[in-house]
């Protein structure tokens, strides 16, 4: 049986901001169903009292004190010079008045 | 007659600082092995002749006039194509980041470039990581060096080839469940993915970041350890990057096993291990068994879910980190003339690769409303309880052996189904979600003169314990030294 269904797999398309034909949604279908089936062997393991490990550098003691959450380190919050506004407008395919440009968010007229 | 080509990076840059052969000429000499060998290999997504050549010419110059030159003086270095570099096209082997001229090198480029390296080009790759073979890059298929008919393994599949066919003298991959050792195995080369945190992620496309690392793929044990030294190290601007001491890597190849520990677990000795790789591994245990180590059984008892949860975790997190490709700030973008919506959809929609579509819907289905607990919390507890296993039972062992890959390479095309491809990296998995350093290194080769890799896990930090078993392993035989006809 499926675990996925197609109108599943356009909702989650939608979601992901995926344009998908009707060959890759059926073929998504099967494929995300069979992955899915694999992975109820999870369900096996007694995970109650597990604490999730959210990060490779997490200790995996059962607390979740903040030093277990904490990255390495965090730099100080100071402002710094960064790159050139410029170097990275230059990768855009479209910019406008020194801004990247998108299509337009509202229909025009939206805002009458 | 010395072909330089054929000399350890450690070598090259000695006799480079000694005046014995110059950058320009070692650089020329691999510029030309590329031109006539890789248009059959495909491991080049791009060469930076140019750029290649002027960086040894400063390498000489600076020698000439007498100034101090880094620990990698000369050496030509191929990068796989996921680490960002300043000026030169970067793609992910994606379609989607086509012709992206990036501001600014990720961090381990500088590192090379302080090191005075020679950096000769971009390699190919499963498109923005997303693969077991290389067969998911958006431009080329790669293929084995030493079968044509075979994969490269992946994702580093190009760096992997380069290496073993002399297009480099070293090239640094990514690894996020294997991508490094799994080529490396496959090509019979040594692959190094360092801990978590070891190298910093600055600079290198993300695709799960609580699993992607930078490493080493070289031919000795000594240059895995070289150019660890060169790219490891703190970095402010990648918050998980660990403040922990490097450490001169290059000791620890020379000490020996003498004395250290080597763990076997049951659950690594799985039927579906072919029986050639079996016995190589075996073989390369008694070899280092001989050489002082001890040798016990250790059990991983949660190492069959580390597929299930990898394949949840990776997913949610390239989901989230590949939502930056949105046809706004960088590369392609079609539907210009529609809604911002239909922009984004077709955009990603043409952009991403099969794999990549696949991943992000996966990710996507985890990290949704309703599914969240039972699919992405679920494989973070799971994973809590991989790295507790690996904690248990690195108290009684210094290293953990086993195959790196259940077979040797596979053939192109050979793999049908997403689940299959992703079986074969069920040994490489669970290292990234604990967050471990690991290493393949060749230890022999099957009937079809196909590499087999070692594969050898060490505790958080303890890079150096791979490398006395490579350095040791490589000091008593030449698996490492042979090179496809």
């Amino acid at each position: 049986m499926s675990k996925v269904s197609k109108d599943e797999i356009r909702q989650l398309g939608k979601l992901a901001r995926l344009s998908l034909s009707a060959a890759e949604i059926g073929s998504l279908e099967h494929e995300l169903s069979s992955i899915l089936g694999h992975m109820e062997n999870l369900a096996e393991v007694n995970t109650s009292d597990v604490v999730p490990m959210t990060h490779a550098n997490m200790s995996t003691g059962a607390d979740l004190r903040p030093e277990n959450l904490q990255p390495a380190s965090l730099r100080p919050d100071i402002a710094q010079p960064s790159l050139a506004v410029e170097s990275f407008l230059t990768s855009a395919s479209r910019i406008q008045d020194n801004c990247f440009s998108v299509p337009p968010v509202l229909p025009s007229g939206a805002s009458k | 007659m010395t072909v330089i080509t054929q000399l350890s990076a450690a070598e090259q840059a000695r006799k480079v600082r000694q005046g014995e052969i110059s950058a320009s000429e070692l650089c020329q000499a691999y510029l030309k092995r590329i031109a006539s060998q890789d248009e059959e290999i495909g491991a080049y997504l791009r060469v930076d002749e140019e750029g290649a050549l002027a960086q040894a010419a400063k390498v000489d110059t600076k020698i000439a006039a007498g100034h101090p030159v880094g620990a990698l003086a000369g050496v030509p270095v191929g990068l796989r194509d996921l680490l960002v570099t300043k000026d030169l096209e970067t793609t992910a082997a994606s379609k989607i980041l086509e012709g992206w001229i990036p501001p600014y090198d990720a961090q381990v480029v500088s590192a090379l470039r302080c090191a005075d390296a020679v950096i000769l080009g971009k390699l190919n790759m499963d498109e923005f990581a997303m693969g077991s073979s290389t067969e998911n890059s958006a431009y080329k298929p790669c293929t084995n060096p030493w079968d044509r008919k075979k994969v490269p393994g992946g994702s580093s599949g190009g760096s992997a080839a380069a290496v073993a066919s002399d297009l480099c003298s070293i090239s640094l991959g990514t690894d996020t469940g294997g991508s490094i050792r799994q080529p490396a195995a496959f090509c019979g080369v040594l692959g190094l993915k360092p801990s978590y945190g070891r190298v910093s992620r600055y600079g290198v496309i993300a695709y799960a970041s609580s699993l992607d690392q930078v490493g080493p793929i070289t031919r000795t044990a000594e240059d895995a350890a070289l150019v660890l030294e060169v790219i490891s190290g703190h970095d402010p601007r990648d918050a998980t990057s660990s403040q922990s001491a490097v450490p001169k890597f290059r000791d620890s190849c020379g000490q020996g096993v003498a004395g250290l520990r080597i763990g076997i677990a049951d659950e690594m000795s799985l039927e579906a291990v072919d029986s050639q790789v079996r016995e190589r591994v075996d073989a390369a245990i008694a070899e280092l068994k001989a050489g002082g180590a001890e040798v016990k059984r250790v059990s991983l008892p949660h190492t069959k879910y580390a597929l299930s949860a990898y394949y949840i975790i990776a997913p949610a997190e390239a989901a989230s980190n590949l939502s930056r490709y949105d046809g706004v700030r960088f590369g392609m973008r079609l539907a210009d003339d529609k809604s911002l919506q239909e922009m984004y959809e077709e955009t990603r929609g043409q952009g991403f690769g099969t794999e990549v579509k696949r991943r992000i819907m996966l990710g996507t289905f985890a990290l949704r409303a309703g599914y969240y607990d039972a699919y992405y919390k679920k494989a973070q507890q799971i994973r809590t309880l991989i790295a507790r296993d690996f904690e248990q039972a690195f108290a009684d062992v210094d290293v953990i052996a086993s195959p790196t890959a259940p077979t040797t390479a596979f053939g192109l095309g050979e793999k049908t189904s997403p689940l299959e491809m992703y079986q074969a990296d069920i040994f490489t998995l669970s290292c990234n979600l604990a967050g471990l350093p690991g290493m393949s290194l060749n230890c022999g080769f099957d009937d079809a003169n196909l590499p087999v890799g070692l594969q050898l896990l060490a505790p958080r930090m303890q890079e150096e314990s791979l490398l006395r078993c490579a350095g040791y392993y490589q000091s008593v035989t030449d698996w490492h030294a042979q090179r496809p006809g």
